[in-house]
């Protein structure tokens, strides 16, 4: 590169630089044998830095994933109920076919159909303890009584002569 | 390349190489050491390959730049925490401790004063004798980015260095006419 007088001067004090800097350099050997006493210890412990964050993360995304679905579902015999009585909203979302489109539908009206879902799930509500309330003459005394049953009842405990002497 | 031919290269290139790192750190002597330190070990796990695209001198000193770079930013990240006190180790200059003329002294003044990307053309094209074109790949810019920064660096650094020998010589003038303005 061809230099012109104010560039000759630059380079003159650049020269001069370079040569104060020459004399505190370190040994080439020095640092290259710290690079390779360095290289072990120090890419173990950056990769498992590197794994641990990763799996860290991993771990957060996959609890609030679970923390967020399991706060949403409703209990799954209440569900089983629902289901089978669709509601408008249910029947847009099932509608969309385009699942980009079906995603972005669903996270608006989540919280529409949880709204509409409650009341249904309230009115077929059952206790829990419900069946210990339950007897096994249930069936019996929800029965309509059938006629000469009695009769025929009471004949069972007669002496066979007297039925016998009734034929 | 073998690491051994590498190894014989690096060598060749090692003060140069300093000098390149010491004028990433700011000359910063011990920056600048742990700076190159970083390179060899880059080099020596494979992190950065030679590939042959270019001078071997352009591609160490592409690598030496980004590695000053991330020095930088993490020695910006532990000054920011309130115990990391490490700071001062790197503080020394040593440039300091040599004996230097004052011209010397006001040129490297003025070149702490440019900013980055001039600085380092110029360095490039006067201390490390590349081609403007070699710098550029060096700096990651296009050759046209590398010449603004060329012309308008050398352009301060000429106004930084004439306007430090006028102050300068006001200043030794009255110095010396102390006595006659009294």
């Amino acid at each position: 590169m061809q230099l012109a007088g104010g560039e000759k001067k630059i380079q003159a004090l650049f020269c001069e630089l370079s040569r104060a800097d020459q004399s505190i350099t370190p040994r080439f050997e020095k640092l290259w044998n710290r690079a390779q006493t360095t290289n072990p210890v120090r890419s173990f412990s950056r990769s498992v830095a590197i794994i641990a964050a990763g799996v860290a993360v991993a771990v957060a995304c996959s609890m609030a994933l679970w923390l967020r679905f399991k706060s949403v579902e409703t209990p799954p015999s209440v569900v089983k109920k629902t289901e089978s009585i669709s509601t408008p909203v249910e029947q847009k979302i099932l509608v969309a076919s385009n699942p980009k489109k079906q995603k972005r539908v669903t996270r608006q009206k989540k919280s529409k159909l949880v709204v509409t879902r409650e009341p249904i799930a309230l009115s077929r509500w059952q206790s829990p303890t419900a069946i210990l309330m339950e007897s096994p003459s249930n069936a019996l005394l929800k029965m309509p009584p059938q006629l000469d049953q009695s009769v025929r009842e009471l004949e069972s405990f007669l002496p066979t002569e007297v039925k016998e002497t009734k034929q | 390349m073998q690491i051994s031919e590498l190894k014989a290269e690096l060598e060749k290139l090692h003060d140069s190489s300093f000098g390149w790192a010491l004028s990433c750190c700011r000359h910063d002597a011990a920056e600048a050491e742990e700076v190159l330190q970083t390179v060899y070990l880059k080099i020596l796990e494979g992190k950065a390959r030679y590939g042959g695209e270019s001078k071997l001198k352009t591609w160490l000193f592409a690598v030496i730049r980004k590695t000053a770079a991330s020095e930088r930013r993490r020695r910006l990240l532990r000054m920011m925490k309130p115990l990391g006190g490490t700071a001062a180790v790197f503080n020394s200059e040593p440039a300091a401790a040599l004996e230097r003329s004052d011209l010397q002294r006001r040129f490297q003044e003025a070149l702490k004063c440019l900013p980055r990307r001039q600085r380092e053309t110029l360095h490039l094209v006067f201390y490390q004798d590349l081609s403007l074109r070699e710098a550029a790949q060096v700096m990651g810019i296009s050759i046209g980015s590398a010449r603004r920064h060329y012309e308008r660096g050398k352009e301060r650094l000429r106004e930084a260095l004439d306007g430090k020998e006028s102050q300068y010589a006001v200043g030794w003038r009255r110095k010396e006419n102390s006595g006659a303005v009294l």
